[in-house]
């Protein structure tokens, strides 16, 4: 288990060093445009630029930069905000709650109504309810996410006038960011739960446990959800990392203060230590929650807990 | 009156949108405490009927006509939970899947009674001891365990009638025994009718009052266990009482053994870790210390319970493991360094030939498939070369385009034989390879692997569990028991006189008549 984790916790470290290098490169190489321009202004004469240059220290070399960038990381130091000349770890910790408070309830809802659909689709003998499930479930993952977050808005924020469109002043302005953000993983969820459900619907513990005269409904709720579950568990925890990164689009389309936003903001005014940063804190939420997952597993899948391998 | 009675049954089965019928009028009943056993080869429709009275037949299947009647209810219009469980109890084929992986055996024997101390009782009734089995989870038992609570589990309701379908699948010769024992006693004590079903005649007759032998979804026989050995009437019947009666009075004759030696064992030990603690690491001892010699164009026979080292022993001799100490020698040289052309020459044919098809290869190409990575030969060649193999196999040359779900279990089994003969091995590895296969077939095999043994002049390491097969086809027999030689010899001598207590027990559970 230890062992386990600090595997893990180096494989962490290379990958952040790899993803710091890529965007390093990305953001200083590849994308065009001036930090200094985006500070000073398009009228700022060379000699403001160059002190401005100097004041940051885009001045030295790029693997200079990016050491000093590096070492500071190594300390726990982010960096500092061009812009704003604030620390980078102050402004992630103002924008972090949103995210996660999105991310949480985007979760709620995948598991409440993935939960339920799926063993609806599963259940249910009228075949148009299945497939009406399966053809919405289908739609959900295909549609953008922006598109059905400017459809929800319209629909329910201006033409009925339910709730708010954007910002982050109360619970109801949750509910529509919420919602666009579980859209795709509450149809994953439809899908593997179902899917799952069909193919142990044959398993010979199920024989048996009709054969012990339980009823249909124990036997679907005791025996045959907890083998379907596992699956669906995983995929759910993997995807709260994956809700937490993935919710840029959605803050940006309902104007919601989180990680999102900020990187948004950060990219139009070239605030290169903030997009790095940013992405790097991501990237290792995304990978801790991999980490807890594969440790949940254990404690849902009794074989993997006792250390063996699963035939 | 009968507690069973089943009248006219015809099971019809939908498949791929046609549908046949899988059993046709059947027609049985069962008297009060009686163990009455179904025997047949697989296909024959004994699950099906197993199912059918439980009404639990999968959805494809379904009863076309004819009425099953518990103590005179007709068991289509009652209500079946109240009858399942209680009054009729199912024991499963395979006792590894018939626990539900997710829950405590506790969990799922509280599911049929009422309290912990009477759960706890019915473990100790079957022969486990409750306290540790009671908090264990089903991997962590052996078969024989899950099985035993599967018996309890189908009893603790008190039913009257207990199907028990070939409970034995999958176990050890000598648990096998056990578990048969275990139940048939249970119905003797607790006046349970009992529908044991198998496809071993051997064990039915030992522990069955009259048989029923079922052959493609019709029972074509029924009679008291004496009479139906006595007179059989029924062609299929004969064949498998035949196939029983061989390994007493045929002793495969003993072949020359003044050959060199082919794969020889030279104190061999293979340690596997098994858990591993901060500072300790605990190893499992598979093969402890084994030494033999495997001649040329010799037949060894290796046998023993699952667990004491006989997979693991094929593997080392093929190379696919390497032994924690001692020396493999293969053709006198050790086994790590061989070349290319001394590994061509070892071949395995596996227990299971469905899985050891791809099932997305026709036959053609997968018997094609080691001469195209030793590069044997032009196109033209390896056709033929194929052609002779379904031949020598008992294949039609016409069958080499079909794929290998085409075929029946002991088709596949040649097709895998044929496989393994392609580059005309000199030692080949037999693990268990009839274990799949129904009695009848069993016998057709092994035949089929001692002719092309004898004309091709290759060695067999033949690893199996049943004793019974051994004395057709091994010139020697060495029994292993956990992790160690306990005994070899000729298959005779082994027979005659055992000298080791577990080799005594293995041919105690043998069925022979």
């Amino acid at each position: 288990m230890l062992k386990f984790a600090f595997k893990r916790a180096a494989q962490t470290i290379f990958v952040l060093f790899g993803v710091s290098i890529i965007l390093f490169l990305v953001m200083y190489v590849v994308v065009p445009g001036d930090p200094a321009r985006a500070i000073a202004g398009k009228k700022a004469d060379k000699s403001t630029i160059k002190a401005i240059h100097n004041k940051l220290g885009l001045d030295k070399p790029l693997y200079q930069q990016y050491f000093t960038y590096t070492a500071n990381l190594a300390k726990g130091d982010l960096g500092t905000s061009y812009r704003y000349r604030r620390p980078v770890q102050e402004m992630l910790a103002e924008a972090m709650p949103a995210t996660f408070v999105l991310a949480l309830a985007a979760i709620i809802i995948e598991v409440i109504l993935g939960v339920l659909a799926g063993i609806y689709a599963y259940v249910t003998k009228i075949k148009f309810i299945d497939a009406a499930i399966t053809a919405g479930s289908a739609f959900l993952i295909s549609v953008p996410v922006f598109w059905l977050g400017m459809i929800l808005q319209y629909t329910f924020g201006i033409r009925l006038n339910l709730l708010p469109v954007s910002g982050n002043n109360y619970f109801t302005s949750l509910i529509l960011p919420a919602i666009t953000l579980s859209a795709i993983s509450v149809a994953v969820v439809i899908r593997i739960l179902k899917t799952s459900l069909k193919e142990n619907q044959n398993a010979d513990y199920l024989l048996v446990a009709r054969a012990k005269g339980l009823s249909e409904s124990q036997v679907l709720y005791k025996h045959q959800l907890k083998n379907a579950l596992i699956p669906t568990i995983t995929y759910i925890g993997m995807d709260f990392g994956a809700l937490m990164t993935g919710a840029v689009a959605t803050e940006i389309v309902f104007n919601w203060p989180g990680v999102g936003l900020l990187i948004r903001d950060a990219i139009l005014e070239r605030d290169i230590p903030v997009i790095i940063s940013s992405i790097l804190v991501l990237v290792v939420i995304y990978i801790l929650f991999n980490f807890l997952v594969d440790i949940a597993y254990g404690y849902l899948n009794p074989k993997v807990r006792a250390g063996e391998k699963v035939a | 009156m009968n507690i069973l009675e089943v009248n006219n049954l015809t099971i019809g089965i939908n498949q791929n949108g046609c549908q046949f019928e899988a059993i046709r009028d059947l027609s049985f009943g069962i008297a009060k405490a009686e163990v009455a056993g179904i025997v047949g080869q697989s296909g024959a429709g004994k699950t099906l009927t197993a199912l059918s009275i439980m009404r639990l037949l999968r959805k494809e299947a379904f009863i076309k006509k004819g009425q099953i009647l518990y103590k005179g209810a007709d068991l289509a219009t009652e209500d079946m939970a109240k009858i399942r469980g209680s009054q009729i109890g199912l024991v499963y084929q395979n006792p590894f899947t018939s626990l539900n992986p997710a829950y405590k055996i506790s969990s799922q024997l509280l599911e049929c009674t009422g309290s912990v101390k009477e759960a706890k009782e019915l473990l100790e009734l079957v022969g486990l001891k409750s306290e540790r089995i009671f908090d264990s989870y089903p991997h962590e038992l052996s078969g024989g365990q899950c099985q035993r609570v599967c018996i309890a589990m189908a009893i603790a309701k008190q039913p009257q009638l207990l199907i028990a379908d070939e409970p034995t699948t999958g176990l050890d010769v000598t648990i096998a025994a056990k578990i048969m024992e275990l139940l048939v006693g249970i119905a003797k004590d607790k006046k349970i009718s009992l529908i044991l079903i198998g496809h071993d005649l051997g064990i039915m007759a030992k522990y069955c009052h009259r048989l029923m032998v079922f052959y493609h979804g019709s029972l074509v026989e029924e009679g008291s266990v004496n009479d139906i050995l006595d007179k059989p009437k029924h062609s299929y019947t004969r064949k498998m009482i035949d196939c029983l009666k061989k390994p007493k009075s045929h002793y495969h004759p003993p072949t020359n053994h003044q050959l060199p030696a082919l794969l020889e064992f030279k104190q061999v030990v293979k340690k596997f870790p098994t858990r591993r603690r901060l500072f300790r690491h605990h190893t499992l001892e598979a093969v402890d210390n084994v030494s033999f010699k495997l001649n040329e164009q010799e037949t060894v026979g290796l046998v023993g319970e699952s667990g004491c080292g006989k997979s693991t022993l094929a593997n080392l001799s093929l190379g696919l493991l390497k032994p924690t100490s001692g020396d493999i020698l293969f053709q006198g040289q050790n086994i790590n360094g061989l070349s290319k052309e001394a590994k061509k020459q070892r071949q395995i044919i596996f227990q299971d030939p469905y899985s050891s098809l791809n099932p997305r290869m026709k036959i053609k190409k997968i018997i094609e498939e080691p001469l195209c990575i030793y590069k044997v030969g032009d196109k033209q060649a390896r056709t033929k070369r194929v052609n002779e193999l379904l031949e020598l196999v008992g294949i039609a040359q016409k069958d080499a385009e079909k794929y290998p779900h085409q075929f029946s279990t002991g088709q596949q089994q040649r097709i895998t034989i044929a496989r393994a003969l392609a580059l005309n091995p000199k030692l080949v590895v037999l693990d268990e390879p009839t274990s799949s296969l129904d009695t009848s077939i069993k016998a057709q095999i092994i035949n089929l692997l001692k002719e092309l043994g004898e004309r091709f002049k290759m060695s067999y390491l033949y690893i199996s569990h049943d004793l019974a097969m051994m004395p057709l086809i091994a010139d020697r027999i060495i029994v292993l028991y956990q992790g160690r030689i306990v005994e070899q010899g000729s298959a005779k001598d082994i027979f005659k006189n055992p000298k080791h207590s577990y080799t005594q027990l293995l041919i105690d559970s043998v069925p022979m008549l």
